[in-house]
Formats: structure tokens, sequence, C-alpha cells
């Protein structure tokens, strides 16, 4: 089931494409350096937003002169503050990604890659890193058009664990060392038996504008199986011994559309932005498209 | 609907222990491939629910174990072997009366009758209704009951199996009685007692007769309690057949001695046909005849004259008549007989002197083949005589007014004295003696005129049971034949001489020495009690007959040797006479004693009712006509058949899918 791609990551179609866009955000998001990205802070960049009126200690260098002329009042004068946006993105490298054709995993960093590098050409503040990566296994953050091709290197040469951490534990690790703001993409196939619910309600409470991107390849969906089998999962050994049958695939399919739904609704509670994506999608397609009317891009 | 158990209950035991275990295998057997997915995590989810009742769940989503279980199911049912009663069902006794004669080896498309018949026995067993009973009699010329009421059957399929065919004719009576003893129990019967007593209670019975005709029930039998049906074996296509149904040896009366063979033939078959003849004597070809036509349903005689000269033949001749052209029935295309030329016949007179019948006893003609011996009374008490009449040293011993101390081992004729035997006696004195009638079919006395001669003085003579009267006068019989363990006992009421002086005069008390009559009465009584004759013919016997064999010397045991070599031994029995009592074979049997032949036989079917082959209708049958019902569902229509196809279906059908899924 798995497949190794030897194509680039990223096709300079597709790059082409990406430059049309930039990362957006729903939240309110301080970032340390200016960037070229209009804040839903007011600020001091030269478009103007609203007026309101002025009280003590606001900047005098803002006020309204001529409104003051007119009105005899103070005014204060906003304008959109452009800043920096720190975009956090986690491939999930666990074994159970390296299925699908192309692998889910293939899809995840194409995706990853592709997101980052809307990223940068905005000049945001660009992460990306294995879900569950400690403190020393972090990667750098990346910053300006020029840590392009580095950033996409990095992304492609992005390792299977042999033993990943669960999803609680690896989202415990990355919060420890962010703290801040901006837009966290989660990228994985959920596929863990302690549950996702946990790690998400832990991310859910911070100030991280926070996407999932569930990814399933079309042979979780519609397993093409039959026969008595022991079924052997790839990344604990475990096993499910089924003789496939007409009801059982059907109870299958069930299941699968129970847990689809499950996630999404889990995140819709908690704000999180769900999306479902299948390893075989081509990505300029849901970056352009899905991620588009979900707001994560523009 | 009912079943029929055709399983012992051990064997239902380990039946039953089978679906356990294919479902135990099943579940530790099972050949799992393995396949690595992404996560079980989804899977073990769908098969948690299952778990409520997962042995049940496994069991309902494998079509395969469902499938294996189903034609196992199948194969009990099947084995439990369902059917319907048909109108007949309802009968709780059978009794199958099996023709195994010779006939029934008559082949029908390269199948003997008696198979057939056996099939169809078989098919009335299958299709008996549950608990009834059947009972199997074999016949042929006798009733064997082959088994008795059982409802177990596979044994009387087994013992249906058994029965073999014989080469003997087809005689009822027995059967019919082995048969009726059940249904028709007998009963003290007395009239107007209404005590009578009922010895078993009658129980009515189907009899049904499994045979190809070719006998004729008792006309004394009645059926009683059974209810007879005929199933006509062989009635598939008319069988063409052209059999040998007599076959004698006899001395051409016009040349005598030179032998003539007669040989009758009978076609039973639909067409009228030519065939081949061939005659053997000791193996080697003596005669032919080509194209010997036959005309459908009809007889045929032809005669064989055989130019050896019988004097030559010093031991006498084999003879063996074969019908070259093949037919469907082969056991009447041969016959076979054996002659004899004989040594003279040795005859002892005991008188005190009777001129006319030592003149009698001296012609010509009689010289040639009997040697005459003639004694004074006082010879019966040597040791000579004692010694010859024990050990058959004589064909025949005239007694002439005297009386031996016991009957010798010989034919005997008594002259105006009686055998020493209590069952003759005398009877009235006559004086003169009559004659008013005469035996005219009797070989000693036939064509005589005995009623015109003149006796002075003669006794009525009174026989034992059975005995033969040859003369009778108005008062009584005169001349008297009985019978004595294989010897005959002639008796002549009256003197022929009453005294004989030494100077040869005689005081006669007859005038029958001066009649034709005497002289020929002389020589009949040599020929017929005497043996003399030129030619022995040995009668014919048939198979399963009791062949009595006589030997002049007292062997003690005689071997007798079948005609595909197989030897028995024969114990002497009273008076030199051995009985020969399984003769099955056809052909020539030699009875030895120390590679001195003693006598030989010939057994040959030689039945006209065995060759005819025609089916008939239907039979008589203690005054009721049973007409054939070929083909006619006995009992029950069966079904295991077509459920034991589906169970076929139903394996195909899974090693299908389990090769599928194997892929």
């Amino acid at each position: 089931m798995a497949s190794t791609t030897s194509s680039p990551l990223l096709s300079n179609e597709l790059l082409a494409r990406l430059e049309q866009l930039e990362l957006a955000t729903r939240k309110v998001l301080t970032g340390h350096l200016q960037g070229e990205r209009r804040s839903k802070r007011k600020g001091h960049s030269i478009e103007f937003a609203d007026f309101r009126e002025y009280v003590h200690g606001d900047d005098l260098r803002f006020l309204d002169w001529n409104l003051y002329a007119r009105l005899d009042r103070l005014f204060l004068k906003l304008f959109l503050d452009e800043e920096d946006l720190h975009f956090h993105a986690l491939v999930d490298c666990s074994r159970s990604m390296d299925f699908g054709s192309p692998t889910k995993l293939h899809f995840a960093k194409q995706l990853a890659a592709a997101l980052g590098v809307i990223g940068l050409q905005r000049v945001d503040r660009v992460r990306v890193d294995r879900l569950g990566s400690g403190m020393r296994e972090l990667a750098p953050t990346w910053r300006g058009r020029s840590q392009m091709r580095r950033l996409i290197d990095h992304v492609d040469q992005m390792e299977m664990w042999d033993s990943a951490p669960d999803l609680r534990e690896s989202m415990k690790r990355f919060l420890l060392k962010n703290r801040g703001t901006g837009i966290l993409v989660i990228l994985t196939d959920l596929m863990d038996k302690q549950g996702y619910e946990a790690a998400l309600r832990a991310i859910a409470g911070r100030r991280l504008d926070v996407y999932l991107i569930h990814i399933l390849s079309r042979e979780e969906i519609e397993p093409p199986l039959h026969g008595d089998l022991k079924l052997v999962d790839v990344e604990d050994a475990d096993f499910a011994e089924v003789s496939i049958s007409r009801s059982l695939l059907e109870r299958y399919r069930k299941t699968v559309a129970a847990f689809l739904e499950q996630a999404q609704t889990f995140c819709a509670a908690r704000g999180i932005t769900y999306v479902r994506a299948l390893s075989d999608q081509p990505v300029d397609n849901l970056v352009s498209q899905v991620l588009r009317r979900r707001g994560l891009v523009k | 609907m009912s079943f029929i158990n055709s399983l012992p209950w051990g064997a239902w035991v380990a039946l039953a222990a089978v679906p356990p275990a294919i479902i135990a295998l099943y579940f530790l057997k099972l050949r799992r491939k393995p396949v690595e997915v992404p996560s079980t995590f989804l899977w073990t989810r769908t098969l948690e629910d299952l778990h409520v009742n997962s042995f049940w769940q496994r069991l309902r989503t494998n079509l395969l174990l469902l499938l294996q279980l189903v034609f196992l199911a199948l194969l009990a049912v099947a084995l439990l072997r369902p059917g319907t009663a048909t109108e007949a069902g309802t009968l709780q006794r059978v009794i199958l009366l099996i023709d195994n004669s010779a006939s029934m080896g008559a082949e029908i498309d390269g199948e003997s009758r008696l198979a057939k018949a056996k099939q169809r026995a078989t098919e009335i067993v299958d299709e008996l209704p549950a608990g009834s009973v059947a009972m199997v009699i074999a016949f042929s010329d006798r009733a064997q009951v082959v088994q008795s009421y059982t409802d177990h059957r596979a044994l009387l399929r087994k013992k249906i199996e058994g029965i073999e065919l014989t080469n003997r004719p087809t005689r009822i009576a027995d059967a019919l009685q082995a048969a009726s003893g059940l249904a028709n129990p007998p009963q003290t019967y007395e009239e107007g007692n209404p005590n009578a007593l009922k010895l078993a209670e009658a129980l009515s019975a189907k009899l049904v007769l499994l045979t190809d005709g070719g006998w004729q029930a008792p006309s004394d039998f009645a059926l009683g309690n059974l209810i007879p049906e005929y199933v006509p074996i062989g009635r598939e296509r008319p069988a063409s057949n052209v059999g040998i149904v007599a076959f004698t040896t006899a001395e051409n009366p016009e040349q005598p001695g030179s032998l003539q063979v007669f040989a009758q033939l009978l076609n039973s078959g639909p067409k009228e046909t030519a065939v081949d003849l061939r005659l053997e004597m000791d193996d080697r070809l003596l005669d032919a005849r080509n194209d010997f036509s036959i005309p459908s349903g009809a007889t045929r005689s032809l005669t064989f004259d055989i130019a050896t000269s019988l004097e030559d033949s010093v031991v006498g001749g084999k003879l063996h008549l074969e019908i070259m052209t093949r037919d469907d029935f082969s056991a009447d295309d041969h016959a076979y007989a054996v002659f004899d030329t004989r040594r003279q016949s040795r005859i002892l007179l005991v008188t005190p002197g009777n001129e006319p019948l030592e003149i009698a006893l001296d012609t010509e003609e009689l010289v040639q083949f009997a040697e005459v011996r003639v004694e004074a009374p006082e010879f019966l008490t040597t040791d000579e005589y004692r010694g010859l009449a024990a050990a058959a040293g004589f064909d025949l011993i005239v007694y002439d007014r005297c009386q031996p101390e016991e009957s010798p081992a010989a034919n005997t004729c008594y002259i105006a004295a009686l055998p020493p035997d209590e069952s003759w006696s005398w009877g009235e004195t006559q004086e003169p003696v009559l004659i008013v009638d005469t035996d005219r079919i009797d070989p000693l006395v036939e064509w005589l005129e005995l009623s015109q001669l003149l006796i002075a003085e003669g006794r009525a003579v009174q026989g034992p049971p059975a005995s033969r009267l040859l003369a009778r006068s108005a008062d009584g019989p005169v001349i008297a034949v009985g019978d004595r363990l294989g010897f005959q006992d002639a008796v002549i009421g009256f003197p022929i001489v009453i005294a004989q002086e030494d100077d040869g005069s005689v005081r006669a008390n007859t005038d029958w020495p001066r009649h034709a009559s005497f002289p020929m009465f002389v020589q009949n009584l040599v020929q017929v009690l005497g043996n003399a004759a030129r030619l022995n013919e040995v009668p014919l016997s048939r198979p399963g007959e009791i062949v009595e064999l006589r030997s002049v010397v007292p062997y003690p045991r005689l071997t007798v040797e079948t005609p595909s070599g197989t030897k028995f031994d024969v114990d002497k029995g009273r008076q030199n006479s051995y009985f020969v009592t399984n003769v099955e074979e056809f052909g020539i049997y030699s009875a030895k004693s120390d590679d001195i032949q003693v006598q030989r036989f010939a057994v040959s079917l030689c039945d006209s009712q065995e060759s005819n082959l025609v089916i008939p209708e239907n039979v008589e049958l203690g005054y009721e006509t049973v007409t054939a019902e070929a083909g006619k569902r006995f009992g029950r229509q069966e079904y295991w058949k077509w459920i034991l196809l589906a169970g076929v279906a139903i394996l195909m059908i899974e090693w299908g899918m389990y090769r599928r899924r194997a892929v």
C-alpha cells in the first residue's frame, strides 16, 4: 500500500499558483515583527480603518485634527496594522500514514509544504514539524521567500517515526514549545487508539487558529478486502481476525462514517476547522478551493 | 412423508459428532491471510459490537461454514431416506419369491434374468414403508427360505444379493407352501366344534412372485390370506432360444447291435430359427447337422444313427449333443448321455425240476445276453449261495417252488412260492385258476394273452402295498410284482409243473408252456428283471435329482467325479446302492472306486418348461389368475437421490467459494 513518490514535493505549476494566495486567520493575532499582513488589530499602517473617541492615554499622533476643528471633539483615527503571522504545520509521521496511493504522508507533506510556501511568500513565520517532535528535533522557523527551498527540502526529508508518541503527548509537546498565537494546521489521520479528543481539547483552549486536515486514503474508506483475514496493525502489530462479508464491510463503512462525523462534530464544537481530505486528491485543488472556502487561504 | 433409518445408531452418533467437529475445526484451523492495515482502530471498532454475540455472528457471516453444515444436514436427511408411501405402502408383510431355476440364467442384454429379479426385489425392499417386514424365498425345484421375516433392510438386500442361479427346473409347490405357512397357519378343525383351536394368528401378506414362469402351481393350493402379485422378469424383449428338451439313446430295432440317438429341440423364440448341431462321442465328432430349422414355438425331433456296432464298444460311451448356434439361453444348448454295453445277465434258477422253464431259458435269443445257472433247492443252504446272494452275484433269481431264508440282493421271481418277507401272503386256493384280466402296459406281460390258459390249481397272491397286479383271476391276483428296496419281486401264484419224475416226465399244472406267451414271458422276465439287454441305457438325470447308483461289488464307498473335476465320496447304502445327492452341474459324472470305474451317469437340463423362455402374461395361483404388474411402484416414492444431488451441488458451490476466497 505504501508508495514512494519520486516526483518533487511541489511542482512548479503548483508553486506558481500558490503565489496568488496568502494565509488568513479569523482571529486577531499579534505578531512580533511587522509583516505584509493587515492585522485585525488597528495599528500603524496607512490604510484607514475607523474612528473612535479619544480616551486618556491615546497616542496624540493619531488624533484627527480636522475633525477636532470641525466638531470640537477629539477623535482618534484608526489605521489597520500590518503584522507578521505565525504559521505552524504539524505533520503526522506515524506508520499509519504510510498507506494509500499516493501515501497519506506524501499528501500531508505536500499540503504542509504548500501552506508553508504561501506563508513565506507573505513574510510570515513558518514552521513545519513532525507531530510529536520534542525540543531536540525542533524544526527551524523560516521567514521570507528566500527560505522557500529550504522549507520544501525540510518537509520532504521528514521521516516516519519508528514508534510515534500518541496524539495527546505530541500536542502537549507542541504547546510547551509554542505559547504564542498563530495558525496551527494539523495534518493527521486521527488513527490513535488512545483517542484524539484529549489532544484536540488541549489545543482548543489556546489562542491558535487551528485547522485539522483529516487525511484518509481511499483504501481505508473502501477496503479492497475479501476472505478470512488477519488484519495486522502496522504501528503496534495488533491484529484483528475478520471474515470479510458484505455485511461486515457495510458495518465497517458505517463505522468510518461515524468516525468522520464524530471528528467533525468534535472539532466544530471546539472552534477547530475540520477539513477532510483523501490522499489521492490533488493538493492544489484542496488548497485553492477547499481551504480558501474554509478561510485558511485567500 | 416417512423416513427409513438406514444407519445403525452407532453410525448416527458418529455422524452427529461431525458438525461440532466441523465448527471446531473451522475456528481452530481457519487459514487467515495476514494483511497489513494502517490501523486496526476502525476494524476493532467495527467488530466491537459484534463481540457481544460474536460466536453466532461469526457463524452467521460465514457462508462457507454454513454451506458445509447444510451439506451435512442434507446428507443426514438422505440417510434417513425420506419418501412418500404409495397406495400399496400400507402393507406390512411381504414375501418375495425369487425364481432361481435354470431358465433365470437366460441373458437379456448381457444381464441374467436372475440379476434383474434380484435388482427388482431389492427395489421392492427399498420401497417398503417403514416398519414393514419382508421374507425372501428362492425357489427352483425346491424352496429355500433365504431370509425369514425381518425389517432389517440391509440384511434383506444382502440375502437377496446372495441368491445364486441353479441349473434346476422350476417347481413352485414347496415355495408356495413355505410362503403360505405363516399367512395361513394350520388349525385344528372339527365340524361343529366351537373349541377348534387356532395354532397361530393368520397374518395376511403380500406374495410377490419374481419369476419368468415355466411352472404350474399345484391345483390344490389355496392363497388364503396371501395377496399375490406377479412380477414377470425378462419381458423387456422376447428371448430367442432353441434348446434340447430330450436326448436319449436306444438300440436300433431295425439293426440290432447298432445305436440310435434321439433328440428333440424346442424353439421358444419369436421366429423360425435354423441351428447347427454337433454330436460327439467320447470327445470325438460323431455327427453334425447344419441349418436344422425349427418353426417358432414348435418342437422338432431328429435321430442320429450311429454306425458303431455295440459289440465293438466294450465299455460304452459318452455322448454330447451341442447346439452350435448361440442364443439367449445357453444351459439347454448342451445335452449329455451315457450308454453302457452290458455284460451278460446272470440268472439263477433254483428248482426241484422244471423242464419247460429250463427250455425257455435256453433259447438261442436268450443265451446271447443271459447266463443261466440251474440249481436244486438244496443250493439255497450253501455258503456259496449266501455269498452270491448277498453280494448281488445274480441279476435275477427264480425260485421255483422253494423259498430262500431271506431275500437276496437281486430281482427275484417266485413260482408257487412267496418271498420270505412278511409283506407277501397267500390268498384263497383256486381250482382251477381262470385268468380274467392281464395288465397290458407292464413290460413283463405286455402283449401277452393269458386268458386262455388252463391252470389246474393255484392261489391268490397278496403283495405288499403298491405292488402291481399283472394277472388276475376271478378270485384274486395270480401274478404280482412288488418293490423291495430297489429290487423287484415277481410272484406267480401257480406252479408250472407239480413234479418231475426222474425219467424226465413232467406232471404239469398248466398248459402255459404250450402257449407262445410262455417263452415271451420268460424273455421279458430275463430282460426286465434280469437287466438283460445289449445296450444298457443309463437314465438321464437332471440337476437337483438324487441319483441312485448300483454296484455289483459292495465297495464301501464310491468316489464321484463331477464334470468340472470336483470329487466327493458317497458311502454305500443298503444292498449296494449309493445315493448321489449334490448333482448340480451339467455333464457326465463318473463313480469310481480306486480307479475302477463303477458307473457313469449324465446330467442335462432337457426340460421343455425351462427351455421355453416365453413369459406368461398371467399365472394361475390357487384358483386365481394373477396378472403381471411390471413397473408398478410397490411401496414408496423415495427422495434421497434428489437430496443427495442437492447436497453435492451445495458442496460444489462451497468449493467454488472457497477457491474464490483463497485467491
